[in-house]
């Protein structure tokens, strides 16, 4: 149990994918610039993270090493064509918004980093805590970065207007902003984590 | 190092004399000779320059003097570094800009693009140039929202014109070499009077601060560049002086391109980096997205200053 | 490498994209329904809303002037509605436009763009007075959620006649933006009158 918890806080602090691990920049990027955005980037990366990790550690014995990237890859593509099936059907609007990211998972290094640095090598339920703990982490990070983004780049937080009379600095709604918040947050928490 | 009261010392290269000019010096100098372009701007822009230009130069080295206490590092504003970054921030801006704009492309300039790195000496880009540039994409429409000279409506300026094929030639812009010359027309605050700009260039000149590697490479380039390919209709006709008078380019030649940290260490690199300038320049102005590249090509240029040190680099005596 | 080894990875291959195969199929067939429903409930809602007197609506194929045409209960022709399509600044706008037969706007509905955020997005912009404490402070939450809030730039064009767009009013800081709907609504409107003459 203590090892299942530990497994699952560790994506979230100090290994986060995004943080400190590095992985997985280009959805952070790109799909950072709104909260509804990165709230369901988030959530449907945490989503296909969690179950191509049970399914890889469920059939990690019958997969020959030379093998398994292709395996993992059929796994995962798997998950997120469900992913974007189910998201076409109930939730349209944020589909056409996250337009060609959900397909893009796939090639999401977190997840393939994940199958092959974790899941290959755990039992299932570790795995499982690994996958939620990371996908947790990628959510949180992409949140961090698409608040400040909205806030600054729109004034808005989740699409709702939060100054009157502030007006925002376009260049956090477009790609430079993305790199530039992105940069400055894992310096910042680096930093921090020096000083301890 | 550069006290010689000691009758012998032993020190590791470069030998500095005391004939060279440190630091602190350098950067009052260049400040003092930007001062006339500031001077002509309060007369062609009114008393609204001087307010950019005075809280730029406050603001930079109130941020910089707090950044280096957060920092536990010593206070290093008197070395005049970061009023010059605030100067040429403000002489980058139009002169209708509100203050807290300054005041915001001043904290990307020092806290971002200077102190991030490392401080004085480890900055990549040119500060001042990387303010302007968030401030273009953050607030496009205070950044080219140009106020007309010698009065208080706004005019676009006649690179802008240019670029929505509104005019072809100057004249149609109703201006001539003249009024580019002296500064009538819609532009930054410190671009604008070329005259002034050139008085405090020949002040770098004769003080050994600036070289003509950058300056003279880069104007050449954009006037042969604009001859080839400065009209639309037609090769080997464009307005060459036009384009090289107008817009920022002679303020970025002089003063931003030949900034020491973020420019090439040889003359040979200086060269290469004067021509990538010019090139760039011309390839935004004529089909990029903005009507004016000065700016971004510096900043492009900045980033493969260290490509172009290496391949430049001296030979060392008696190695083939 | 053995020849046994190259069999046993091709079967374990093969088994690992059947089921994966299999997953997906009966996935589809699940969803199938309900995204092709989520496709026509698009559809009408856009046409309810630039042509928004009409009940039914029928499709009629012309190829690049396909069009629909609006009815009321009672089979009567209430207006036309097509697509209209231009490059913006950075990506094509596609618009939906209602317009009876003499050219007077019912509506528009900018369907797809993919302008500046901050800039060109303003075809879009819903000018709302909510604001994220507004929405917190719950008493308040009543009254705002009454109204529904229409996107500004769009709405100006309701009534208007195709012919006659001088009067739409540009957005500052995205010129290109705003042009590029008007002109492609003056342009295919003026074709699309023409066609529509034709099936009468």
């Amino acid at each position: 149990m203590r090892k299942l918890v530990d497994e699952f806080k560790k994506g979230i602090l100090e290994e986060n994918p995004i943080f400190f691990l590095v992985l997985g920049l280009c959805p952070a990027l790109a799909v950072s610039n709104s909260l509804n955005n990165a709230l369901g980037m988030g959530l449907a990366a945490t989503f296909v993270l969690v179950f191509s990790n049970s399914i890889i550690s469920l059939i990690r014995k019958f997969i020959p090493d030379k093998i398994r990237i292709p395996c993992f890859i059929v796994v995962i593509a798997t998950f997120v064509t469900i992913v974007e099936l189910i998201m076409k059907a109930y939730f349209p609007v944020l589909n056409k918004s996250l337009g060609i990211f959900i397909p893009l998972i796939v090639v999401n290094c977190i997840i393939l980093g994940r199958a092959e640095a974790f899941a290959s090598r755990n039992g299932l339920f570790v795995s499982i805590a690994d996958g939620l703990g990371m996908g947790i982490g990628f959510t949180v990070a992409l949140m961090t970065i698409a608040g400040i983004r909205e806030l600054l780049g729109n004034g808005t937080l989740f699409g709702l207007k939060v100054f009157v009379g502030f007006e925002p600095a376009l260049t956090f709604a477009l790609a430079p902003g993305a790199l530039l918040v992105l940069g400055l947050l894992i310096g910042g928490i680096r930093w921090i984590k020096s000083l301890r | 190092m550069l006290n010689n009261s000691n009758k012998l010392k032993v020190s590791v290269s470069p030998h500095l004399v005391n004939k060279r000019l440190l630091t602190p010096q350098i950067m009052w100098l260049v400040t003092l000779s930007l001062l006339p372009a500031g001077v002509a701007s309060v007369f062609i822009f009114g008393l609204r320059s001087l307010w950019v230009i005075l809280v730029g130069c406050i603001s930079a080295a109130l941020i910089e003097a707090v950044i280096q206490k957060l920092r536990g590092q010593k206070v290093t504003i008197s070395d005049g570094s970061a009023v010059m970054t605030g100067l040429l921030l403000a002489y980058n801006l139009p002169s209708g800009v509100p203050l807290w704009l300054v005041v915001v492309g001043c904290f990307v300039a020092i806290a971002i693009a200077k102190q991030a790195f490392g401080g004085l000496g480890r900055n990549i880009f040119n500060p001042a140039l990387v303010g302007r540039v968030f401030l273009l994409s953050a607030w496009p429409t205070y950044m080219t929202t140009f106020i007309k000279p010698f009065d208080t409506i706004t005019q676009a300026t006649p690179l802008a014109l240019m670029k929505q094929e509104k005019i072809s030639n100057l004249s149609e812009a109703g201006i001539n070499y003249m009024d580019l010359l002296i500064g009538n027309r819609g532009g930054c605050i410190g671009e604008v009077c070329i005259i002034a700009l050139i008085l405090g260039a020949i002040y770098l000149f004769y003080k050994k601060i600036i070289t003509w590697h950058i300056p003279l490479t880069y104007l050449v380039t954009v006037g042969i560049f604009s001859w080839i390919f400065g009209l639309k209709s037609a090769l080997f006709s464009g307005d060459f002086i036009f384009h090289i008078l107008s817009g920022g380019l002679i303020l970025g030649a002089f003063f931003m391109a030949t900034d020491y940290v973020t420019s090439p260490l040889t003359q040979k690199g200086q060269i290469i980096f004067g021509i990538g300038c010019g090139l760039l320049t011309c390839v935004i102005r004529f089909w990029g997205g903005y009507p004016e590249g000065v700016s971004y090509a510096i900043l492009m240029m900045n980033m493969i200053v260290p490509l172009i040190d290496r391949w430049v680099k001296p030979k060392r005596y008696g190695v083939k | 490498m053995k020849r046994n080894d190259y069999l046993k990875f091709g079967a374990t291959l093969f088994i690992i994209c059947l089921i994966a195969a299999g997953l997906l199929s009966s996935v589809y067939s699940l969803t199938k329904d309900k995204i092709e429903a989520q496709k026509t409930r698009e559809e009408k809602l856009s046409l309810e809303e630039v042509l928004p007197q009409a009940q039914n609506f029928d499709f009629i194929d012309r190829g690049e002037n396909s069009f629909y045409v609006g009815k009321d209960a009672q089979d009567n022709i209430l207006g036309y509605a097509f697509v209209a399509e231009k490059r913006g600044y950075s990506s094509d706008i596609v618009t939906m436009v209602g317009i009876t037969e003499d050219g007077t706007i019912q509506g528009i509905k900018i369907l797809s763009q993919n302008e500046t955020p901050g800039l060109g997005t303003k075809i879009i912009e819903v000018e709302s007075d909510k604001t994220i404490w507004s929405v917190l402070s719950k008493e308040s939450t009543e009254a705002i959620s009454v109204e529904i809030p229409k996107p500004w730039f769009q709405e100006q064009f309701k009534g208007k006649n195709v012919r006659n767009l001088d009067e739409i009013e540009i957005i500052t800081g995205a010129t290109i933006s705003s042009e590029a709907v008007i002109d492609s609504i003056k342009e295919k409107a003026e074709q699309m009158l023409e066609v529509i003459k034709d099936v009468e």
